[in-house]
């Protein structure tokens, strides 16, 4: 590929720009030798000579070498560097590329950056690591909008902030100083997601969950002294919880009536709210399913 | 060049169960939070309603029937707090045959059909009898547990407490559905 636009270049330049055109030549030539540091060096100059800097071509190349530089880096910060300059460089290209005669391969680039970003946001996730993934996950949005293609993200980013929702959840279980401030973080996430998919099964179900055990936590929390009427106020703030919760939780039983989970939450919702009769309706069913009855 | 997009599916995978999150070890967290909050009404009981002399001394006893969730929430609450400067003992009952003399029954929906023998068994004995069943005010409770716009209330019969002996606060009346 750098080969033919070694040659594309030396044949569509004029004299005047000859100079400044064979020096991205040479780096490209520099890059299919292997020399990637050498390449940098002179795509760098070109790009900020006047000659060359608005030109597609001459970004598109600079952008193929950081991401050469990319790939073959060992440390973190130095690999994050290079791609985020590939990227810079790559969408550079494809705004100057008013004839979009480098769209295509703009696009291939950066599409194969955002798969690297997000892939490294997903695996920090694995250890929790919040917030040393977000910012990954950040520049792969940009990169979708950069590359006008976030729709095709769409399914990328539900994935990522169901992921990321779940993790809050861990960490408000485990933190109970910050417990409301995680589950607020986990709300964010699915809202997200049903934002863009509504019959989200995890995101329903989860955010049920959310509202539920906000309640729960209220009740469990309750002080024996309080008053008749403040006792009264607590009710009143579950129940309003409890009724928050309900429709994502037979949401999510509609969309799996197979699944214990749903029923289960919706068994907690019901005996909250004192509807003991829908809470023996949800037992009769959970039963039926374990024991592979009919429904 | 195409770079697949790795979907960690260990989390995808990771079960939902843990998500709700139990103060009770068997998951029946609702069960719990609802005996917190009877539990509550149970101590602000003890509070507002006079026993007579020969039940002012010695522990405070609080009887269940039929409802462990209570019975062990009852319990906790037993080990924090005091009635006056007398200890809370809780007991899980499971007829008259083994019911001691007490200060509160509780006796669970599941053995409404017991509260006519325990009225009986109890005539004369100062035990705030405490039900959870339609009805039941007029049927010998003195206090019976209500569910009212889906919030936890209860009714309050004081004839029938003024059988046992039982003096009820003003303040705990006012706050009572009362059923004659």
């Amino acid at each position: 590929m750098m080969k033919k636009i070694a040659i594309m270049l030396l044949l569509a330049c004029s004299a005047p720009l000859f100079a400044q055109v064979q020096v991205v030549n040479d780096a490209v030539s520099f890059h299919e030798a292997g020399n990637y540091e050498k390449a940098r060096e002179l795509i760098d100059g070109a790009v900020q000579h006047e000659a060359t800097q608005g030109s597609a071509l001459a970004w598109y190349v600079r952008g193929f070498i950081y991401k050469e530089l990319y790939k073959q880096a060992g440390d973190t910060i130095a690999r994050n560097a290079y791609r985020t300059v590939s990227v810079t460089s790559f969408t550079t290209s494809m705004q100057l590329d008013t004839d979009s005669v480098f769209r295509a391969e703009n696009l291939q680039n950066l599409n194969y950056l955002a798969a690297t970003c997000y892939n490294d946001a997903v695996l920090l996730l694995q250890p929790g690591n919040t917030e040393a993934s977000t910012p990954l996950y950040e520049q792969y949005l940009g990169i979708a909008t950069a590359a006008d293609s976030a729709e095709n993200y769409k399914a990328k980013i539900m994935e990522y902030k169901l992921i990321l929702g779940l993790i809050y959840m861990q960490r408000a279980a485990d933190d109970t100083l910050h417990r409301k401030a995680f589950m607020e973080k986990a709300r964010a996430c699915y809202t997200e997601v049903l934002k863009y998919d509504p019959d989200n099964f995890s995101a329903n179900y989860r955010m049920g969950i959310l509202y539920y055990n906000q309640a729960v936590d209220i009740i469990r929390d309750l002080d024996y002294e309080i008053e008749f009427y403040i006792l009264d106020n607590m009710q009143d703030t579950c129940i309003v919880l409890a009724k928050n919760s309900l429709p994502y939780m037979l949401r999510a039983y509609k969309l799996d009536s197979g699944k214990e989970d749903p029923i289960k939450g919706l068994m907690g919702i019901y005996y909250m709210l004192n509807e003991k009769d829908k809470y023996n309706e949800y037992l009769k069913r959970l039963e039926d399913l374990k024991g592979g009855g009919k429904d | 060049m195409v770079l697949t997009y790795k979907v960690t599916s260990w989390f995808a995978l990771a079960p939902v169960i843990f998500l709700v999150m139990a103060f009770s070890e068997d998951g029946d967290d609702y069960k719990v939070a609802n005996a917190k909050i009877q539990s509550i009404f149970i101590w602000n009981f003890s509070r507002h309603i006079e026993w007579p002399d020969g039940y002012r001394t010695g522990d405070f006893v609080i009887a269940v029937m039929g409802n462990s969730y209570l019975k062990n929430e009852l319990a906790d609450m037993a080990k924090i707090k005091k009635v006056g400067n007398r200890t809370i003992s809780v007991l899980a009952v499971n007829g008259i045959d083994d019911l001691p003399k007490c200060h509160i029954l509780y006796v669970a929906p599941g053995h409404a059909s017991m509260v006519a023998t325990i009225t009986g068994y109890l005539r004369g004995k100062s035990t705030l009898i405490v039900t959870e069943k339609d009805g039941l005010a007029k049927e010998g409770a003195v206090i019976n547990f209500v569910v009212v716009n889906n919030k936890q209330k209860f009714e309050l019969n004081v004839s029938n407490a003024e059988k046992h002996n039982l003096k009820i606060s003003s303040q705990l009346s006012a706050l009572a559905i009362l059923v004659r």
